[in-house]
């Protein structure tokens, strides 16, 4: 009895993650759609916006159905220990490798960024997804570096000694009490408060 | 490892000490619970600071400003003012609470954590999923800092991160002010942008069924910056070397990507202190270890939940209470002595008129109504302009007038500028342009206009009454036409390009 319950919470869990996807497929589906069906005139519209809304409702309403069985089939959750993973074992030549790869990915980007004639049109559309472009490889190279140089986990942490981490806390808590202080002074909380009463609409995606 | 393993299907359903005060910071980051209602966001003095975990301020809501914005607006200003006061705020966080932010007090972190309770096949942490949790730190170097950094130089403000990947502004702000009927006419400002980072934030949502906290772990430039103080955090999870064992089971244990407990991984959760076979994990204040003492008396338990409610209470009071009535308006409409001054009189009010001019009667002979919409006649102002006489929109009947309202920090503003000026170039004898700088800061304005050189009317809006009487109230770029009889012909927030300026000119011209 035991075995069955357990076997339709595992197949009611890999039908709500199915489900999962498919809301998420078909809201993306829907928005590009929007986007892509767009001829001219108001891309988005509130009759347009609620006529995919509905068509969305019907795998998000099954997902929600099967995630309210899955709960309640689930019982009692286990506590999956993850198995320790061994640290990776390549060769010193190969952590040399990957050394060098992170600096050299590290340097792609700094030229990148640090080269000024990148940043100087003002069409961001342009200039980022350049940015993108350029910066994904090296990107990709610090993190396949970051997989290669990982090493073994070590539960029992090489932490700073109390007293030293006890000062350093001091001296960072009375810097920042400082630039607290001169930040009020210049302006700057004063700016906090204009950006935050006021909407500017490209930073929160309207456009 | 036997207390860990009270797991009933009563005990799961029972919040845990941690989801309480998520739940409740989350509230007290958007007590404005008025603003779901209206559709408005907060503009009290709260805002002047901001709060340590992420909430969008755009979000109607939320009562304080986002540290991650705030930040990337302070770096795109910095050529004019060193950013102290962000990067004194975040050392504070950093420093008292470190990552026990994402952990306690981020209300995107509780969303992830609530999807991921959603019964699915679970991604389990690996060495990829390890390498991936350095992607934040990229994101931060690139988008948060660089990017604002380097178009400062040109006092060109740009919050990449917010713009471009920001989910919690998608979801909080955008959706969350889009989803009020009374901002349904803000969906024609949707496009490329909204569809790209609606896509990122519903790929992140889904991932974070199957992943646990995906956001935070792989992305989050917050993270990153907290995750720098780990070693120094006054408060967090710590293990009493001399009581380990080493035996792992705490790292095994764990859903991020740690090596140890209390590295910049550790969001500092604490559950691993539940597990620890040994005992030797606890919270600590500086180098005193916390101990829950259910012996305590019952006043010493109930006192700090109260103190939270009493807090809690206050600011939902202080944020929802209802506003007083607007005083009526001074008869006397005009702004006599504002007009010479290079920087305008900032102590001079803004006139706003609700007068029909006679001119403007309709081919029935009946006037059409004062307001703010398409259709309806103009009500009449005078703003102070920088370096001029102040722009009276009665004289400029008999021109098509555009207003543009703007404000230095905002991209999309000081991007759609130049179309201004070639449109008042291009239609010097039948256009009329006024850019209103909509905003409380008046000291930069001059020092931008003076670098930038654009050749247009610029005029102030301080106390906001012009953008208000026309509809607005925190959404910028926003842009007025009037026809030359005074009739309002458009009126919307959102970036326009100098195609459609030209074409809203020729219809308010009649062509």
């Amino acid at each position: 009895m035991q075995k069955t319950t357990y076997g339709a919470a595992e197949i009611l869990r890999l039908l709500n993650g199915l489900l999962a996807v498919i809301t998420g497929i078909t809201a993306i589906a829907l928005t590009l759609g929007i986007y892509c069906g767009h001829t001219g005139g108001q891309m988005y519209t509130v009759p347009l916006v609620q006529s995919r809304l509905r068509l969305l409702l019907i795998p998000a309403g099954l997902w929600l159905c099967c995630s309210f069985a899955a709960l309640v089939a689930a019982g009692a959750p286990k506590k999956a220990v993850l198995a320790p993973k061994p640290a990776y074992s390549g060769t010193p030549a190969l952590r040399r490798c990957a050394w060098a790869a992170a600096g050299a990915a590290v340097l792609w980007m700094l030229v990148y960024l640090c080269t000024v004639g990148n940043f100087e049109s003002r069409d961001l559309e342009m200039t980022v997804g350049k940015m993108v472009l350029w910066l994904s490889p090296a990107a990709a190279i610090l993190l396949t570096a970051a997989y290669l140089l990982q090493k073994q986990s070590s539960p029992k942490p090489a932490d700073l000694p109390a007293r030293t981490a006890a000062v350093i806390r001091l001296v960072l808590m009375i810097l920042a009490v400082i630039l607290l202080a001169a930040g009020v002074r210049n302006g700057g909380m004063r700016d906090v408060l204009v950006k935050a009463i006021n909407i500017c609409t490209e930073c929160i995606g309207l456009g | 490892m036997d207390k860990q393993l009270n797991c009933s299907p009563l005990s799961r359903l029972k919040p845990s000490k941690r989801r309480l005060i998520q739940l409740y910071s989350a509230l007290l980051y958007n007590a404005q619970l008025k603003g779901f209602v209206e559709g408005q966001i907060y503009t009290g003095p709260l805002k002047n600071i901001c709060v340590p975990g992420m909430n969008c301020y755009s979000c109607p809501g939320a009562v304080a400003g986002c540290p991650l914005g705030a930040l990337q607006n302070a770096l795109a200003s910095t050529t004019t003012r060193a950013p102290a006061y962000m990067l004194g705020i975040l050392l504070l966080f950093g420093l008292t609470l470190g990552r026990t932010i994402c952990s306690y007090l981020c209300p995107f972190g509780l969303i992830q954590e609530l999807l991921h309770k959603i019964p699915s096949p679970k991604l389990k942490k690996s060495r990829v999923t390890r390498a991936l949790s350095r992607l934040k730190y990229v994101i931060l170097a690139v988008f948060v800092i660089a990017v604002p950094l380097l178009y400062s130089l040109q006092h060109f403000p740009v919050p990449a991160f917010c713009k471009y990947i920001c989910p919690a502004g998608t979801l909080e702000g955008a959706i969350g002010l889009l989803s009020n009927p009374n901002n349904a006419d803000k969906l024609s400002m949707l496009g490329i942008l909204f569809t790209r980072k609606f896509i990122i934030l519903v790929v992140i949502l889904v991932g974070s069924v199957f992943v646990f906290r995906l956001f935070c772990r792989f992305l989050c430039p917050l993270g990153a910056i907290y995750s720098l103080f780990a070693k120094f955090a006054l408060i967090g999870v710590k293990v009493d070397t001399d009581r380990c064992t080493g035996c792992g089971l705490c790292v095994r244990q764990c859903k991020v990507d740690i090596r140890h407990v209390g590295d910049a991984e550790c969001i500092q959760c604490g559950a691993c202190a539940k597990c620890c076979p040994v005992d030797a994990i606890s919270w600590q204040v500086g180098s005193k270890k916390v101990k829950s003492n259910p012996e305590r008396p019952l006043w010493k338990r109930v006192l700090p939940w109260a103190a939270a409610l009493i807090l809690l209470g206050g600011v939902l009071w202080f944020v929802n209470k209802p506003e007083k009535a607007a005083e009526p308006a001074a008869p006397e409409a005009s702004r006599e002595g504002v007009s010479n001054a290079d920087t305008p009189d900032t102590n001079a009010e803004a006139a706003v008129t609700e007068t029909a001019d006679p001119e403007s009667e309709s081919e029935d002979g009946t006037l059409p109504e004062v307001g703010k919409d398409a259709g309806m006649l103009l009500p009449d102002f005078t703003a102070s302009v920088y370096g001029g006489e102040p722009f009276d929109t009665a004289a400029q009947r008999g021109k098509i007038l555009v207003i543009n309202f703007w404000a230095t920090w905002c991209t999309p503003c000081v991007n759609e500028l130049p179309h201004f000026e070639a449109l008042a170039a291009e239609y010097a004898d039948t256009v009329s342009v006024i850019a209103l700088h909509s905003d409380l800061v008046t000291e930069d304005v001059d020092a931008w206009l003076a670098r930038e050189n654009i050749a247009l009317t610029f005029g102030l809006d301080e106390t906001g009454e012009i953008i208000k009487s026309l509809g607005g109230s925190t959404m910028l770029p926003m842009t007025v036409i009037v026809d030359a009889d005074g009739i309002i012909t458009y009126n919307k927030v959102g970036s326009v390009t100098y195609e459609t300026l030209t074409g809203l000119v020729r219809e308010a011209s009649g062509e």
